[in-house]
């Protein structure tokens, strides 16, 4: 899961837990959140509700459609033969949810039609290709904590291989609920807020307006049982080959690494400062792209490295290492 | 693109356990005496004993995500086995491809009712399976789920061909998986999409689906890895995947998009349509879908198209593990020297100009077509080959 090719970020955004896109309106989430009906938003950006899709649909939809229109007022369009890689760690969990109690006792009634359309973990990136005209490889896939990066993986080995020109990435989870104890047990454990959100990214392997580029997207070995120490020196070893250690980065902490573990990383690497993403986001298993596609979407006087890093339920810890143009 | 080969299968279906019981059981001349199916009992749902089902058995299994565990664990051992895979794991990769582990997440919250725990089963989407099977054979590589619908494992087996075509990884275990569960039978039957009378493809009385629950294994690597296998070995050539974002649940009526996936199988696997001995076409038995892909396939082959097959009577609508177990069905049947017949065919359709097999054929080797559409618009085709490049 790594790659050493150059791939670029011509375009990107990310949605909030509230849904909205303009970053400078992200506010600090606060305990006590409650996901918000997206409806009006849907209806505002495309024109029309969209008839029956689900809350997770239209978490994926805003972020895609607002990627689609900032292009189209930059004067260009997505290609239609763009490839689009979703990404989500939990699906549709509370239609899920619906649907179980739907058909088992004491009611065993029939399954709500559109409550098992959009159960289906691929309704996003369908709602998604046909707002935005795509009929290329529309693939969703899932890895927990890890399922951003699967989907980055996989769309970078398509652009270095000459595969396809372009390739939309887009992660996007809604807010975990009782169906999620896990979830809702790490995230309390970590004292993070469960959130929702989306964020989507346009790669391709051409370097013209460029907002910036994705360097490496790499599985490090750690595991559970190493101290932070031991965790953090095999972090930067690994990343020692592949960052600039004569600029300055910024430290991309996902959920679930915790202060004390960033502050391991920063104390070994010279220059390096840490940028908390999650307050806005909260927590999710695809806050990353909210976290990733937020910094190509704003923009910075200068350049910038940055990693993010997140582990999963075994210790390992999945890198993303990327960099932001200046304008 | 590099070839890759498929070096081990493993399988539990509705006929038992590996692939043996399955080439005995579609060898039979009349493929109606040998079929499988029964009416659901397992779920209490409305009309639920009006539909057929094809059911594994459970005997000695846990419920819950174990018991999804410990399938998934067995017909990957098998794949091992075969491909005489020893040792280490760590340069293997493992895509499993299933419409969603809900049937998993609706068994674990089916056997918390049963225990009266006031617990919600997590609905975590995958890890709660796909973790467990990492760990259980220190899988090093690459390891997620893919979730395209009725397409799931078809994409699974083709991201897996490219990631060793492109040199990435040395071997993949591309498993499908997906268990009977009240939820999917349930959708369906709100969608009118099931066929009381069984599945029956491309037929004029067709009326809609049959499902099925399987899972299986496939273990793919380079294909030079294993040229002393040649002669029974499954080649993949290649495959590709489209979107047709006609409707979420009903594809393009001409069947337009089904056959641009189809040709551009065939233009990435570098075959001419020509060269295809035979085709295991999807057919689910719907009116609409067999119809679109009738369509498609009238137009890219003509009056030249090859026996066309179709599964979904002898294994039930696997929905997103058909891509691997129909193509482990598939292999079993050819490496018994036959194609089999299309079981729930028996009237042709006028409209549809497709007829396919109604007796089982001898087939030794040959460029056949595979194909798999799903709700959601997802397409994905398959070029394989059977046999050695020159026979």
């Amino acid at each position: 899961m790594s790659t050493g090719t150059k791939i670029f970020v011509s375009a990107a955004t990310c949605v909030n837990p509230f849904g909205e896109t303009a970053t400078e309106h992200h506010k600090v989430l606060t305990a006590g959140y409650a996901a918000p009906d997206l409806k009006p938003i849907i209806k505002k950006l495309c024109g029309q509700p969209l008839r029956q899709a689900s809350h997770l649909v239209e978490l994926g939809v805003i972020g895609a459609q607002t990627l689609n229109q900032s292009l189209q007022i930059q004067g260009t369009s997505l290609p239609q033969e763009t490839r689009l890689y979703s990404a989500t760690g939990q699906g549709d969990i509370s239609k899920n949810q619906k649907l179980f109690e739907q058909v088992s006792p004491p009611v065993c009634g029939l399954a709500a039609p559109f409550d098992f359309i959009n159960s289906s973990a691929n309704t996003t990136a369908f709602y998604v290709a046909k707002i935005l005209g795509l009929n290329s490889r529309n693939l969703t896939v899932s890895r927990d904590e890890f399922s951003l990066e699967v989907a980055l993986t996989l769309a970078i080995s398509d652009l270095t291989n000459g595969a396809c020109k372009y390739t939309l990435v887009g992660g996007f989870d809604e807010t975990a609920n009782a169906a999620c104890p896990l979830f809702l047990k790490m995230a309390k454990n970590a004292g993070v807020i469960p959130g929702q959100g989306a964020g989507w990214l346009l790669m391709t392997s051409q370097e013209k307006a460029a907002l910036g580029e994705i360097n490496l997207v790499k599985l490090i070995n750690t595991n559970s049982a190493m101290d932070n120490t031991d965790w953090a020196a095999m972090v930067i070893n690994y990343l020692d080959n592949f960052i600039d250690s004569d600029k300055p980065i910024t430290l991309f902490p996902g959920y679930n690494i915790s202060k004390s573990e960033s502050a391991k990383i920063t104390d070994k690497s010279g220059n390096c400062q840490v940028q908390d993403y999650v307050q806005y986001s909260g927590a999710y298993f695809t806050a990353s792209a909210y976290g990733i596609s937020r910094q190509f979407s704003c923009k910075h006087k200068h350049d910038r490295q940055y990693l993010h890093l997140i582990r999963n339920g075994a210790g390992e810890t999945m890198c993303v290492l990327f960099r932001v143009y200046g304008s | 693109m590099t070839q890759t080969c498929i070096t081990g299968t493993g399988i539990v279906s509705c006929f038992g356990v590996g692939t043996g019981v399955i080439a005995t059981a579609l060898s039979k001349s009349n493929p109606k005496d040998h079929l499988n199916e029964r009416r659901l009992s397992a779920f209490n749902l409305q009309d639920s004993e009006h539909y057929l089902v094809n059911e594994i058995d459970r005997t000695g299994l846990d419920k819950g995500y174990a018991g999804e565990i410990q399938l998934i664990i067995k017909v990957i051992k098998q794949a091992l086995e075969q491909s005489g895979t020893k040792g280490s794991l760590t340069d293997c990769g493992l895509i499993i491809g299933t419409s969603g582990f809900m049937f998993a997440a609706e068994s674990e919250f089916r056997l918390r009712h049963k225990h009266s725990k006031n617990e919600i089963a997590s609905a975590g989407y995958g890890g709660l399976v796909l973790n467990p099977v990492i760990n259980y054979f220190g899988i090093g590589g690459p390891a997620f789920s893919v979730h395209t619908a009725c397409a799931s494992s078809a994409n699974a087996i083709i991201l897996g061909h490219e990631m060793i075509a492109r040199g990435e990884i040395k071997r993949v275990i591309v498993v499908g998986a997906e268990g009977l569960c009240a939820v999917a039978l349930s959708g369906f039957q709100s969608l009118m999409l099931l066929d009381k009378k069984g599945c029956r493809p491309f037929d004029s009385d067709r009326s809609g689906l049959q499902i099925g629950e399987a899972y299986g294994a496939i273990v793919i690597e380079a294909r030079n890895n294993h040229p002393e296998k040649d002669s029974k070995a499954l080649t993949i050539l290649g495959g590709a995947n489209l979107c047709d974002t006609h409707h979420v649940t009903s594809a393009s009526p001409d069947g337009i998009m089904m056959q641009q996936v189809i040709e551009q199988t065939l233009k990435t696997a570098g075959i001419k349509s020509t060269d295809i001995k035979f085709i295991k076409a999807h057919g689910t038995g719907s009116p609409d879908n067999d119809a679109a892909e009738a369509s498609a396939l009238n137009r890219i082959f003509g009056q030249a198209t090859p026996p066309i097959t179709v599964l979904k009577r002898y294994f039930g609508h696997t929905l997103g593990a058909c891509g691997v177990v129909e193509t482990i069905g598939l292999f079993a049947c050819l490496q018994a020297g036959f194609l089999p017949a299309t079981a729930g065919f028996k009237n042709s359709d006028p409209a549809l100009a497709i007829n396919p097999l109604a007796q089982s054929i001898k087939m030794e080797s040959g460029y056949f077509l595979s194909n798999y559409f799903g709700f959601g618009g997802n397409y994905a085709a398959l070029l394989m080959r059977y046999g050695s490049e020159t026979s």
